[in-house]
């Protein structure tokens, strides 16, 4: 009896500090480094604590789906607009106020307002530098299927949402024969090695174990500030004026239909899409603001063509695109 | 005087039995379930993933596989022969060294040699001469076409490459099972059968096929079959080294649809029905395979001592293995953790990652003993058809991969809690890892109860002890060797488990495993390495009890 009353102790004293009640519990799917200093500034701003649970996005969704109205989390925050949108189809968030949310354009929340982007990120392709010549003939991001790079090519394996987010857009915008036809492609030109993460890509690429990459686009210029002369360049397939434009995707945030705590939820969210929280949250993983006036980071250009597709629709295209990769089966 | 004794048996019995029955159910139900949701899947997706995915899953994990049992082999077999037949320098040292890996989780492992052979680590100058000369070299081209040739897999140059790098870590990792299991064999193995073979004319090579070979065959065939069952089911190493096998697909399966958990299921069925096999198949091998060797141990004088460029090879041979296997790692992760403690990142957090992870596995350890007894102790005294049938349905653990059984027990989970509280995602993990090493519980409990004579308990009673006290008394103290060494099995492998500690932790509740998980596949985590050190200290107990068990035996 008296172990058991030790051992209940001693998890007490472990562990409670993760569920002090007086503060904003995010569940968040994005990395903690660039969460934790904007929630610090938030808190130094408004006096609201702050409690981070850093998990992959699609375990926490299915965690607060499990969890109901006992969920311990105030607000949702995912690198991945298909994910904010499966947990608002999910009803596990409620709408947030027009007025906080405006300064976003509609292309970049939810319906019904149920999440709102934050920042976004650009699918692009690295290039080692010394292959420039060979690669020329890349002018879209269906080049990649080419046979021309069999063994030569590096993408992360299917379970990444940003490779889902994708193709999801692929297929809005180009169909289903072509983008199988591309999967098709993407499978045996990475001839049997998938990267469980896009750092490793641009690694790899920057070493020349493998000459293209497909990646978001701030992995390209978190290597080259650590590694200024590494032999790598960022190409953005898809442009001029046939192009189907770059995929884009948001990270954003979602406020709890269980939120006790909605006051202080919804000042957060506003301070995220305040000027200073856009800068803060965007520019120190080099993505783009998704508040219009707010500038990019230095030497991160913004300046190209678009895919056309809501981010909305990332969600709601979700089950298709995975169909897709399930018939060519990559794993 | 019988008539009751034999009643008091059969109430006892069926007292266990009743128990027993229950544990069983309990620990199949989770395999059931994953049976029911693959049934969910319709036939149109069945057959996708029959013509494209698991194929190709099978295919690369059975690559894999016979990779590292052909690597493992060669290994294994020539350290421990070097090391039994020739006296060398300290050579007791050696053997602990070689042993020595078991203690490193094979994870840690695959994060060590990632980052060893990266830009920036000791053996990048490996890394760079692999990548500009062999991986072009007519060696490796030679040795792949060799490989199409042999087994009509189509591969090109660098994945190839990779599936050797692969197969070496893991090589490198689970050699040991065999170098025990061949060194222990060849310790009993007197000479007097090659002399013989000598005597009769046979040149040493053929002594070496005709007589020590076959012998020591069911050595390496043992050992081989826990270094392919662990091969098949190794998830953490495969990920890291981003190799990936059916029961890595199945991981990443539940990460990408686990909205919809019928594709995963299936994939978990197929990769049950093929270690299954492997095991039938495996036993069917062994039954035929009968030990002839005395238990004498070998002659001092037997031990010949090496000179001259022999002496210097086979000091060549060892100390690469030495190196690659133990030295450059646990120097690794002595030089980064003193590093970690210097930079005073070995905090509060720290030690309550620590905390966490002995305070499960403690659990684990405690609730896999109990639930393990009554299986053990019905089979034992029973020993019956329906008896050995529950003790091997007891072991679904071991054929099930650690991602199948936590997706079998959230199953079970989400049947029972309509909805999850932290303390039921504990519950629901906790249930899973010790489902998974029932088997090392129950197996060991087996063989200590089958010390206990039926008449030791009869004894008890007639002095007039009541049940409960004969078992407190009698039973538990006689046994309780067998239950520690019980206890201290599971504890460790549950202390380094992985796979159900990523699915199913409450969040926040970080362990030491999940530390180096995180540490592999994001950016730096300073307490990677202090934790992966915590692991390999808390294995040494289990390392000593095993290799006290070799020399006893």
């Amino acid at each position: 009896m008296k172990t058991s009353k030790v051992l209940l102790f001693l998890l007490v004293f472990f562990n409670l500090p993760v569920w002090s009640e007086d503060s904003l519990v995010i569940y968040s799917g994005r990395h903690e480094k660039f969460v934790k200093p904007v929630m610090e500034a938030f808190t130094k701003q408004t006096g609201i604590k702050v409690k981070l649970l850093n998990s992959k996005s699609a375990a926490l969704i299915n965690r607060m789906r499990l969890e109901g109205k006992n969920t311990k989390a105030d607000l949702f925050i995912s690198n991945d607009a298909g994910t904010l949108q499966i947990g608002a189809d999910m009803g596990l968030f409620q709408p947030i106020d027009e007025e906080i949310v405006k300064v976003v354009g509609p292309k970049y929340r939810g319906e019904k307002n149920s999440w709102v982007g934050l920042s976004g990120r650009a699918r692009v392709l690295v290039i080692n530098t010394k292959y420039e010549e060979e690669l020329s003939f890349i002018k879209s991001v269906f080049d990649l299927a080419n046979p021309k790079l069999l063994g030569k090519l590096a993408v992360t394996h299917s379970a990444n949402s940003s490779f889902i987010a994708g193709i999801t857009v692929y297929q809005k915008l180009a169909g289903d024969k072509k983008t199988l036809e591309f999967l098709a492609g993407l499978k045996k030109n990475s001839a049997g090695k998938v990267y469980n993460k896009h750092s490793k890509i641009v690694e790899d690429v920057a070493a020349g174990k493998k000459i293209v990459g497909l990646v978001n686009h701030y992995y390209i210029f978190r290597y080259l500030k650590k590694n200024p002369k590494a032999p790598i360049k960022m190409i953005l397939p898809d442009q001029g004026e046939k192009g189907m434009g770059i995929a884009w995707n948001v990270a954003g945030i979602a406020i709890l239909k269980h939120t006790k705590k909605l006051e202080q939820a919804k000042q957060l969210v506003a301070f995220l899409l305040s000027e200073k929280g856009q800068k803060m949250f965007s520019i120190l993983n080099n993505e783009y603001p998704v508040r219009k006036g707010v500038p990019t980071a230095k030497g991160v250009t913004s300046d190209y063509k678009v895919a056309d597709v809501p981010m909305s629709v990332l969600g709601k295209g979700r089950n298709k695109a995975l169909s897709l990769i399930e018939k060519v089966g990559l794993y | 005087m019988i008539d009751s004794r034999v009643k008091y048996f059969a109430n006892k019995v069926s007292f266990s039995a009743v128990f027993a029955l229950l544990v069983v159910l309990f620990v199949v139900t989770p395999l059931l379930l994953i049976l029911f949701n693959s049934g969910q899947l319709s036939a149109a997706k069945w057959t996708n993933l029959w013509t494209s995915k698991a194929p190709e899953l099978l295919w690369r994990t059975i690559k894999l596989a016979t990779l590292v049992a052909l690597l493992t082999t060669v290994l294994g077999v020539s350290t421990a022969w070097l090391l039994t037949r020739y006296r060398f320098f300290a050579s007791k040292v050696l053997v602990w060294s070689l042993v020595l890996p078991l203690a490193i989780p094979t994870y840690v492992y695959a994060d060590i040699y990632t980052r060893l052979f990266s830009d920036r680590g000791w053996f990048s100058w490996l890394a760079q001469y692999w990548q500009r000369h062999v991986i072009e070299s007519s060696l490796l081209q030679g040795l792949q076409s060799l490989w199409t040739r042999l087994t009509g897999d189509d591969t090109t140059l660098s994945e190839f490459s990779d599936l050797l790098s692969v197969s070496l870590v893991l090589a490198l990792a689970s050699f040991p099972y065999v170098f025990l299991l061949v060194r222990a064999a060849l310790n009993k193995s007197t000479k007097s059968l090659e002399e013989a073979a000598r005597l009769q004319g046979a040149d040493a090579r053929s002594v070496f096929w005709r007589v020590n070979v076959p012998l020591l065959r069911p050595a390496i065939a043992a050992g081989l079959a826990i270094v392919v069952l662990h091969t098949i089911s190794d998830f953490g190493a495969v990920s890291i080294l981003q190799y990936h096998t059916f029961t890595s697909a199945i991981y990443l399966q539940y990460m990408r649809d686990s909205f919809d958990l019928a594709l995963p299921a299936a994939l978990s069925l197929i990769l049950v029905v093929m270690a299954l096999s492997f095991l039938v198949i495996e036993r069917f091998f062994r039954s035929r395979q009968r030990y002839f060797v005395s238990d004498r141990a070998l002659e001092p004088e037997q031990i010949k001592r090496l000179r001259g460029y022999p002496l210097f090879f086979a000091w060549c041979w060892i100390g690469l293995i030495a190196l690659f296997a133990v030295v450059a790692p646990v120097a690794l992760i002595l030089v980064e953790s003193f590093q970690a403690w210097y930079h005073g990142d070995v905090g509060l957090i720290f030690w309550r990652y620590v905390f966490n992870s002995f305070f499960i596995a403690v659990i684990v350890a405690t609730v896999a003993l109990i639930a393990a007894f009554p299986v053990a102790y019905y089979h034992t005294r029973r020993n019956s058809l329906y008896s050995a049938a529950l003790m091997h349905m007891s072991n679904v653990g071991f054929i099930l991969p650690g991602p199948v059984v936590a997706i079998g027990v959230s199953l079970l989970a989400l049947l029972v809690f309509p909805q999850f509280s932290p303390m039921v995602f504990l519950l629901t993990w906790i249930v899973a890892v010790a489902v998974r090493y029932l088997p090392l519980a129950s197996q060991a409990q087996e063989s200590a109860l089958q010390q206990v004579t039926p008449s030791m308990e009869c004894a008890g009673r007639m002095l007039g002890a009541t049940a409960w006290q004969n078992m407190r008394r009698v039973i538990l103290p006689v046994i309780r060797p067998g239950l520690v060494s019980a206890w201290v099995l599971v504890f460790i492998d549950a202390l380094k488990e992985l796979p159900a500690a990523l699915l199913l932790k409450p969040q926040g509740f970080e362990t030491l495993p999940v530390i180096i998980w995180q540490q592999a596949s994001e950016e730096m985590m300073e307490a990677a390495a202090p934790a992966a050190l915590m692991l390999i200290l808390a294995t040494f107990p289990a390392l000593w009890l095993m290799m006290k068990g070799h020399k006893s035996r």
